[in-house]
Order: C-alpha cells, then sequence, then structure tokens
C-alpha cells in the first residue's frame, strides 16, 4: 500500500499554481506549434468559404463525411467529460478530486470545437445564427422548422456548452481568490475582478459545495439529450436503413462516456508528466477511473453487439448489403477489425491487471487506442451506411476524403489541445479547492495493525 | 449599535479553533469565519448559513420552458409548413426543445442563484488577508462598542499571528 | 444510534459487539412465530391457487398455440427483472468498496431462489413457444447454415435461466458461508447439521478470506453479465421475435435497465418489511434506503429515458409498420395499461424523490418502491401480453393491430401464484440464512467510526485497497 503524502495549502498552492505563476518555456513553444497547426486548419476553411464545398470529398450519396464524424467524434468527448465530474461528483467519490475540472474544460473545448464542424458543411457558414433563437431570419417571415432534428441539435449543443462554461466558471471562483492573493500587475487586476470579492467564508464555501452537487444533477440530464439529439440527427430518418434504429440514442451516450472517460485518462496521464503531478494524480487515481471504464467499455459493448445483431436480425437486403460492407469489403473490413481490437477487445482485457491500471504509460496508449477506436466506430456508422443507402445497387456511391478535410480533422486536435493548454496558462486545471479538501477529509483507521486510509464524510 | 469588525488570523486551525470558542464563551457567537480550503460546516463551531438556493432552479426551469413552448408553438404557427406528414404544433419535436430550455432556465438561474446566495460579487471585500488562501484562518467578528480591546486580546492569547481592525469610515 | 451534532447533524452508525450481532441476527432467523407460518400459509395457498389456474387455462387451451399464454409470460418477465435482479443491489455497490450496502446486501441475494419459480414456469411457455422455422429470432436459426443452430430457441433460453439460477445460487450460498459457520455454533438440531454442511468447515484463515472475496467477485460479475443476458433472450424470445416486422432494438436494454429499477424498488420494500418484523432499526436506517432511493430515482429517469429513444424514433419514421408497432405497444388497445406505467414508474419517483426531505426517508422511497413494482407489473403486461396476441408469427410485417386481450380469471389466478410463489420462497430463506449479513456488517464496523473533525461530529470511513 502506498504511502499518501500529506500536502498543506501552501504545497498545494505552489505545485498546481505552477503552470500559471512560473510558466516554463517549452509551454510556449508547444503553444506556438499548435497554434501554427489552427491556423492551417483556419487557412483551409478559408479556401472551403472561398471555393465551395465541392473542396471535400463528398458526393452523392455520400454527404456526410470525415467532418461529420470528427463532430461526432469531438461531441463524444465533451460529453463523458461531464458526466465523469457529475457523476464522480454526486456519488461523492474521494477519486474524483483531480480530474473534475480537467474532464470539464475538455469538454467546453471538444464541445466548443465540435461545434464548429457543422459551420464546414453550410456553404454560406455566416448564416449559421438562422438556426438558433435569437437568429431567426425575423425579416423575412422565416422561422425554421422545430420538427427536424437539426434545429433540435444547435439548440441542445448551446444548452449544453452555455451550461457547462459557466459551471467551470462558477466553481473556478475560489481559485481565481488564490491566483488573486499571489499575483500582481494587470493580471491581478483581472483576477480580482474575476473572483468577484470572494473572501472563503463559510457562506460563500457552502454555496460552492452546493453548486458542484446541484449543477452535477442538473447539468447530466442535458448531458444525456445532448448526444442523443446528436443520434437523432442519424436515427429518426427512415431513409438510410442503418441509421434508422430505437437503439441510437443511448448507445451514442454510452459509447461517448467510453470515449470520453478515456480522453479525461489521456488528458490526466498528459497533465501529470507535463507538471511532474504525481501527488495529485496519483497511481490510485489511475487504478480507480480504469475500473469505472472497465464497466463502461462493457455496457458499450453489450449496446454494440445488441446493434450490430439488429442489422442481421430483420435479414432483410439492403441491411445485409450495409453489413457485408463494413465487414468484408477493403477498406472497410480493416478499418473494423482496428475498430473493434482498438476499442475493445485489446485495452479492456488488459485494464483487467491491477499492474496496468497503475502504470500511467499504458493507460496513456490504452487510451489513446480507445479513442481511435471510437473515432472509426462513428466513420463505420455514417460513411458506409451512406453508401449503401439506396435500394438500387446503381445508386450505391463511394468515398474519399479530400484533403481540406484532413487538414480540418487534424487542426480539430491541435484546436482542442491549444484549448485546454490556453486554460492551463491562466487557471488551475486541478481544482485547488477540491485538493485541499481532499486533505481535510483524509484521515485513517486503526483496524488491529494497520492504518487504513479514509475519509471524513459529510451526509 | 454599529461596532467594527476586527479579524484575527490563525496559522494553526486549533488555534483558530480555540480562539472560536472563546468568542463562544464570550457571548459572540455571530463570527464569520474566512479559509483558503472548504471546512465542513460547523468545524469551528460557527453558525449554519441559511439559504433559499432550492428555490431558484425551479423557477428557472418553469421560466425556461414556457419561454420554449413560446418559442416553438410560435415559429410554428408563424410559419405553417406542413413537413414529413407531422401536424404543426407537433408535441414530441416541442417537448425536445422545451427540456433543453427547462434544463437552461433552471441551471442559468441556479448560477445566478448560488453567486447571489453566496452574497457576490462585492466591490469592497472588507477585512481580509491574502495569507487566508495560504492555509491561514481569518476569525471576523463585529465587536461590541468599546470592546475591540478585548476581542484584540481575546485573539492574540489564543495565538494569532495577526490582527486587523476595520478601518473608521470616513 | 444517533449523534445529535452541535447543528443538529445526525450521524448514523451502529454500535454493538459482534456477539450482540450475532444473537440479534441469528435469534430472529432461527425463531419462527405463529404469525410467520400464518404468513407462509397464505403465501402457499395463493401458490396453489396458481397452480390451479394454469391446469385449467392448460385444460381449455392446451399448450400447442402460444396465444393464451401472454399472461404467463408476463409473470415470467416480473419476476425475472424483480427478484432475479435484486442481487445486482447486493453485487454492484460490493465491487465499488461502498459501506452502506453492508446491511441489505444479503436481503438482496435471498432473493435470487425465486430462479426455482422462473424454471418452473418456463417449461410451459417453451412448450407453447412457437418454432424458430421461417421467422426472424436471435438465434438465426435457419439462417446461418441449414438448421443451425440446433435446437434454437427453446434450448438457449432453458439454458439461460438454468445457469442465471445456478449462478445466483452460488452467489448467494458464497457470501453466506461465513455466516453459517457463525449459525453453526448457535444452532442446534437440524439447523446445525445444515449449517455445519453448508459452512463447508470454514474457520476464516487469511487464505479462505482472500478466495471469498475474489469468489464474490467473480460471481458477482457473472451474475450481472448472465442477468443481462437473461433479460435481452426473454425479451426477444417472448416478446420482440414474436411480432414480425418489430426490430426495437432498444427493447432488450431498456427491459435490462428496468430490472435494475425494480430491482432497487424490490430491495427497498424487502428491507422496510424486514426492518419492521425483525426490529432491525440500528441495522438498516436511513443511510441504506437513501442511498438505494439515489440510484432508484436515477434509473427512473433513465427508464423514462430509455422509452423516449425508442418512441422518438417510431413515431417520426411514420411507415406503416412503425405506426402499427405504436399502436400495438403503446396507444392502442393497451393505452391505459401504458399510461399507468408511465405514472407509476416515472412520475411518481420523480415527483417525490426529486425532494432532498423525502428521498431521505425511510417512507418516502419504500412508497415509491411500491409504485414501481405496480408499474413494473403493468408494463410486462403491456409487452408480453400484447406481443403474445400476433397469430401469424411467420409473417414479414406486421400489416393489422390485434384486439386487446383481456384477463381471463385462469391468468389472474397464475399471476397472483406467480407473485406470491416468489415471495415465498423468499419467506422461507429469510428464516434459514442469516438475513442481515453477519461477516459484512462485522467488517462494516470495523471500517467506520464517529470521530469530530474539529467541532463537527463526522462518519469516517475506511477504504481497504
Amino acid at each position: 500500500m502506498q504511502q499518501r503524502p500529506t500536502l498543506t495549502e501552501i504545497d498545494i498552492n505552489r505545485d498546481l499554481l505552477r503552470p500559471t505563476l512560473a510558466t516554463p518555456m517549452w509551454f510556449y513553444g508547444l503553444m506556438m506549434f499548435l497554434f501554427l497547426i489552427v491556423a492551417g486548419a483556419l487557412g483551409a476553411f478559408a479556401w472551403a468559404i472561398n471555393h465551395g464545398t465541392g473542396v471535400y470529398g463528398l458526393n452523392r450519396p455520400v454527404m456526410w463525411g470525415f467532418l461529420l464524424v470528427n463532430f461526432v467524434f469531438w461531441v463524444g468527448i465533451s460529453h463523458a467529460g461531464v458526466m465523469l465530474s457529475a457523476i464522480l461528483r454526486l456519488a461523492n467519490a474521494e477519486w474524483r478530486r483531480p480530474a473534475t475540472r480537467a474532464a470539464e474544460v475538455l469538454t467546453v473545448f471538444a464541445l466548443g470545437t465540435a461545434a464548429l464542424h457543422p459551420l464546414f458543411h453550410l456553404g454560406r457558414p455566416w448564416r449559421i445564427y438562422w438556426s438558433m433563437p435569437p437568429g431567426y431570419d425575423f425579416g423575412r417571415g422565416i422561422w425554421p422548422d422545430i420538427r427536424s432534428p437539426f434545429v433540435w441539435d444547435p439548440t441542445a449543443i448551446s444548452t449544453y456548452l452555455t451550461s457547462t462554461a459557466l459551471f467551470v466558471g462558477l466553481l473556478l471562483i475560489p481559485d481565481i481568490a488564490v491566483l488573486r492573493d499571489r499575483s500582481s500587475g494587470m493580471m491581478q487586476r483581472v483576477y480580482s475582478m474575476m473572483s468577484l470579492g470572494w473572501r472563503g467564508n463559510t457562506r460563500q464555501w457552502k454555496l460552492q459545495i452546493i453548486a458542484g452537487f446541484l449543477l452535477s444533477a442538473l447539468i447530466l440530464p442535458v448531458f444525456v439529450s445532448v448526444h442523443s439529439i446528436v443520434s437523432w440527427d442519424f436515427a429518426v430518418q427512415i431513409a438510410v436503413e442503418g441509421w434508422n434504429a430505437t437503439i441510437f440514442a443511448p448507445y451514442f451516450v454510452i459509447g461517448a462516456v467510453h470515449s470520453g472517460v478515456a480522453g479525461v485518462i489521456t488528458v490526466l496521464a498528459l497533465l501529470r508528466w507535463l507538471f511532474k503531478w504525481e501527488n495529485y494524480i496519483r497511481d490510485d487515481h489511475f487504478d480507480a477511473l480504469a475500473r469505472l471504464l472497465i464497466v463502461v467499455a462493457v455496457g458499450w459493448f453489450y449496446f454494440f453487439v445488441i446493434e450490430f445483431m439488429m442489422g442481421f436480425y430483420p435479414n432483410e437486403e439492403p441491411e445485409l448489403s450495409l453489413r457485408n460492407l463494413q465487414l468484408t469489403e477493403w477498406p472497410f473490413n480493416a478499418a473494423f477489425i482496428v475498430f473493434a481490437l482498438t476499442a475493445f477487445f485489446i485495452p479492456v482485457p488488459l485494464w483487467l491487471f491491477r499492474k496496468v491500471r497503475r502504470n500511467v504509460a499504458l493507460m496513456f496508449w490504452t487510451t489513446v487506442m480507445v479513442n481511435i477506436g471510437m473515432w472509426l466506430e462513428r466513420f463505420l456508422i455514417i460513411v458506409p451506411s451512406l453508401m449503401r443507402k439506396q435500394v438500387l445497387t446503381f445508386n450505391w456511391g463511394s468515398y474519399n476524403p479530400s484533403p481540406i478535410e484532413l487538414i480540418l480533422v487534424g487542426g480539430s486536435f491541435a484546436m482542442v489541445f491549444l484549448g485546454v493548454l490556453t486554460f492551463v496558462k491562466f487557471f488551475p486545471i486541478i481544482p485547488l479547492a477540491d485538493a485541499k479538501e481532499g486533505a481535510i477529509m483524509a484521515t485513517e483507521i486503526r483496524v488491529g495493525k494497520v492504518m487504513v486510509p479514509a475519509a471524513y464524510r459529510e451526509e | 449599535m454599529a461596532g467594527r469588525s476586527i479579524m484575527g488570523l490563525f496559522k494553526e486551525v486549533d488555534e483558530a479553533v480555540e480562539a472560536a470558542d472563546k468568542l463562544i464563551e464570550n457571548g459572540m457567537d455571530d463570527f464569520e469565519v474566512l479559509t483558503g480550503s472548504p471546512y465542513p460546516e460547523g468545524a469551528f463551531g460557527e453558525k449554519v448559513a441559511n439559504h433559499r438556493l432550492y428555490v431558484w432552479p425551479l423557477v428557472g426551469a418553469a421560466l425556461g420552458f414556457s419561454i420554449a413552448i413560446l418559442v416553438t408553438a410560435g415559429t410554428q404557427l408563424a410559419y405553417p409548413v406542413v413537413t414529413g406528414g407531422k401536424p404543426i404544433l407537433a408535441l414530441p419535436p416541442m417537448f425536445i426543445i422545451a427540456y433543453e430550455g427547462t434544463m437552461l432556465g433552471a441551471i442559468l438561474s441556479t448560477i445566478i442563484g448560488v453567486i447571489f446566495e453566496s452574497r457576490l460579487p462585492r466591490a469592497k471585500m472588507g477585512l481580509y488577508d491574502p495569507r487566508i488562501t495560504e492555509g491561514y484562518i481569518g476569525l471576523v467578528v463585529v465587536a461590541p462598542d468599546g470592546e475591540e480591546e478585548r476581542v484584540d486580546a481575546l485573539f492574540k492569547a489564543a495565538n494569532a499571528a495577526d490582527v486587523k481592525l476595520e478601518p473608521l469610515s470616513a | 444510534m444517533h449523534n445529535g451534532g452541535p447543528h443538529g447533524h445526525h450521524v448514523d452508525l451502529l454500535v454493538r459487539t459482534s456477539a450482540e450481532v450475532n444473537d440479534e441476527v441469528l435469534g430472529w432467523t432461527m425463531r419462527t412465530s405463529p404469525k410467520y407460518w400464518l404468513l407462509v400459509f397464505a403465501l402457499a395457498g395463493v401458490t396453489v391457487l396458481g397452480f390451479i389456474g394454469f391446469i385449467i387455462k392448460a385444460g381449455n387451451d392446451g399448450l400447442d398455440s402460444h396465444l393464451p399464454w401472454g399472461y404467463l409470460a408476463a409473470g415470467l418477465a416480473f419476476v425475472l427483472t424483480t427478484s432475479l435482479s435484486a442481487p445486482l443491489v447486493a453485487i454492484a455497490p460490493r465491487l465499488a468498496k461502498a459501506h452502506w450496502s453492508r446491511p441489505i446486501s444479503r436481503i438482496a441475494e435471498i432473493w435470487s431462489v425465486s430462479g426455482l419459480l422462473v424454471l418452473l414456469v418456463m417449461i410451459p411457455l417453451l412448450v407453447s413457444l412457437p418454432s424458430a422455422d421461417d421467422r426472424n429470432t436471435m438465434w438465426f436459426y435457419n439462417k446461418i447454415a441449414e438448421g443451425w443452430p440446433p435446437g434454437a430457441p427453446h434450448l438457449y433460453i432453458a439454458l439461460t435461466l438454468i445457469f442465471l439460477f445456478i449462478n445466483g445460487m452460488g452467489l448467494l450460498w458464497a457470501s453466506a458461508i461465513p455466516d453459517f459457520a457463525t449459525a453453526r455454533e448457535d444452532a442446534s438440531g437440524w439447523r446445525r447439521v445444515w449449517y455445519a454442511r453448508l459452512s463447508l468447515g470454514w474457520v476464516g484463515t487469511k487464505r479462505q478470506w482472500r478466495a471469498l472475496r475474489a469468489g464474490l467477485g467473480v460471481l458477482g460479475a457473472f451474475y450481472f453479465m448472465f442477468l443481462v443476458f437473461a433479460h435481452t433472450v426473454v425479451s426477444f424470445d417472448f416478446s420482440q421475435s414474436l411480432v414480425p416486422g418489430q426490430r426495437d432494438s432498444i427493447l432488450p436494454t431498456w427491459q435490462a435497465l428496468g430490472g435494475i429499477q425494480s430491482a432497487l424498488a424490490l430491495v427497498i420494500l424487502s428491507a422496510f418489511v424486514i426492518r419492521a418484523a425483525g426490529g432491525f432499526k440500528d441495522y438498516i436506517g436511513v443511510n441504506q434506503i437513501w442511498s438505494m432511493a439515489k440510484l432508484m430515482l436515477a434509473s427512473s429517469l433513465l427508464w423514462m429515458y430509455f422509452w423516449w429513444s425508442g418512441f422518438i424514433v417510431l413515431w417520426y419514421g411514420k411507415t406503416p409498420l412503425q405506426q402499427n408497432l405504436l399502436q400495438l405497444m403503446w396507444f392502442g388497445p393497451y393505452r391505459t395499461i401504458f399510461i399507468m406505467t408511465l405514472i407509476m414508474s416515472f412520475a411518481v419517483p420523480l415527483l417525490i424523490l426529486m425532494w432532498n426531505g423525502a428521498r431521505k426517508s425511510i417512507l418516502g422511497p419504500t412508497i415509491v418502491a411500491v409504485s414501481i413494482l405496480t408499474g413494473a407489473f403493468f408494463d410486462k403486461i403491456r409487452i408480453y401480453v400484447s406481443s403474445y396476441s400476433i397469430e401469424d408469427v411467420n409473417a414479414h410485417t406486421l400489416d393489422y393491430v390485434p384486439a386487446g386481450v383481456t384477463p381471463e380469471s385462469a391468468d389472474i389466478m397464475m399471476l397472483m401464484g406467480v407473485v406470491s410463489g416468489a415471495v415465498l420462497l423468499f419467506a422461507l430463506a429469510v428464516k434459514f440464512i442469516p438475513v442481515i449479513s453477519l461477516w459484512e456488517t462485522r467488517e462494516g464496523m470495523l471500517l467506520q467510526e464517529i470521530r469530530p473533525l474539529k467541532k463537527l461530529p463526522l462518519k469516517v470511513l475506511a477504504k481497504p485497497e
């Protein structure tokens, strides 16, 4: 059993504010590098606006390709972020402490990035406001058709984005107060303003704690609805056989949780390496997260099997031709094998071993693997289904991603990481208040000759 | 009776607890504890802070739901085109948007509620010390008129690192 | 015991010596009052009535066709959903190393004895189930190759339920071995003989404890998987595949989730009864009921969400088949019963349990539990009776909506018999197996204590790694 370090508030401030108050030089280099990639992607987008959406590899009948796959992928990542922080908060799990804010911040930036993707598909992206309530085209009396899932989708995503961003901001207040007390000059004035005059009295702390629980409970139902609505973009239409399945909503949600929890573990591993936070992001945190991930992965796999089996069950030609394409035709068969191995069959058996769960490098690589698999999963759902959309074979089509799409997909990854790093530059990514509370609440119970780690629990 | 606020700053938690005990003994149980960590309420024997936060999400939810129903019904009636053989006022899609509206209303008003019930934002912070976010504990109490000295002595007897008196307002 | 803190904080913690725990729990287990026997005879009477109902029905309609047996299928699904799912309430918190579930985990596990009843009810249902020839089943009989896999679907339904029962009994036995060893020292007569046999000479060495823990983990994980699989099989073979064109892929997962919801309700209700009957107020307190109530609220919300996820797809698609399915399952002949389910399985839990005060009480969650169990009962009737009312199971699509099937008196007798049979098995088992896990309670007392954090008394929970 590993001895847990005792940390004072001074230690916690010094360690967790290091990236903010004493930013290392390599940090700026990394940010510059990511910024260049993002700039390249913006250039590609500008090119697409200038030349029209014909620069993408989309064509009949595959009108949704890599960009839509990437959209679903990032919405997925954003999902598990908050679900992790909310569920663990509600369950009062001690090991949530270092993971919550990283999960929420990943959510905000992943969701923001995802929200850009529908924009890529618009010939006139500046008219995106037509789909949202404040921007309806009042002048011409044209109103959105709320019977379309494409109106449900921006409503849900904007609700979720607003809620999580504000949630993160609200729970940041006490940590910003710490920064206010430790910084100087202009940043001190900015932090002062953002901390709203926080003093840390009993009432303020009490409401912070309640806010954490209450807002978690309120955001969870939103989180579930968002990926469900994304799935209904696909599932409610009857034209594409592979999509018209009632299981889609929970199947997408649990898939999102699978990829998102994996994403959070990836980020935590990176943070631990970059900022040497071994005392905060401990091996037992990885252990607990990995055990959660086993449960999620098995649950997801159950949904996957049911969904996949249901393709064969009616024994009808259109569905069978789709499954045939997914399973036997190059390159989809290769994608399918890689997907099955990386999303489930390699990582999950590995996580059954305690040694693997407590090995940060292995956890990093297995969770990266899961997300490769989950990206391919979305690809296999979206693109082959469209290729076999029509009943008649002469209407079948194919799809090749264009370089512009590849650049945009790559850029989206750089964008999310850049966002997270920017946050890390200005705010603590591990909640100081949570770490300090954990230090106060940690204690031990003597059982015979051993001291068993324990925690005070408020009920 | 106005009285002036006075703050004792303690390096150790036990010193602060001892000082808080003394304040209660002297009939000044209405003190404020400033900490850099969320101690569970009552750890210093302080009074419970009451709040009405639970009303906020309910009000917000009701408001959000109503607005969403109005917007969805209004836009459909204003531009009545039948799509997919569905009724103009189709309840399931309206419900989906109303659901998001309800949750958004509840969350926004909860966030405002938390800030309001925390009595934030405040332009003047009152007695404070940056060392509080480093683990020091601040005890703030409104000393009855003319008793500042006694409170000051009480804090110092409990080994306060510092005692601050609210400046007299001009 | 209540320790009043200065701020009205009440901290629940069991304060007993091990000997007191043994005396109280074993005393109740081994003592049978006349009232108890009255209850047992009443339950046995109703169970026999159910059997008579079955004889009447079989005599009138025979077992050649599945059409008359919808209500019996609903009865099987109801027991599977409630009492066979109940052990999950012991398994999941144990895997999560939670302390609150210790006093109720045995109650949850004992419900697995009702699997015996499921196996009995399964026999006539299997006999009357149409063969898989020329129709879709999840076993793809005749699809993969001629006549493969053999025996589908009957053989696999039987195997699934038999394995589930064996697994459940294994789990119950394994978790009770240390308690049988304790009971063996106290008991006399036939009890002593049986406790000694069942405890396998347990003495509690380090090695035995380690094996027990590993065994409980594995058996629990397998029970979870078998149960989900059983839900999938039963909802597919006794409902989905009997309705041509029905491909509501969410159904099995929705039924498995409903199982978790009803399991929590059943454990809350039975813990409430055991608490009152055995005077276990200090063992089963607000903390236990509250912890389950939170999960029950979450599962009720999810229950509604799963229903909605299926509904919106069928409603939006609006093909003739989808409209017929909506009529058959929800808005046609079974509309009233469906609305009752919505109210009892979703609205009542939400409206009561959303309040802190109601959630954190004994009575609030118990009332909700009764509501959820009733809702689940209606739900099973709606799903299985409607599916069993389709005559032409070999058709390719559902082009008509059959009329609703009202229960005959024999159906009502059978349903009553199934429910009281499950309760009877439980009632018999609680007087043999210690109804509160002695060893988990003892361990819980070692790992929890009340200790002040400065001025505030709080509970301290230890988590061994």
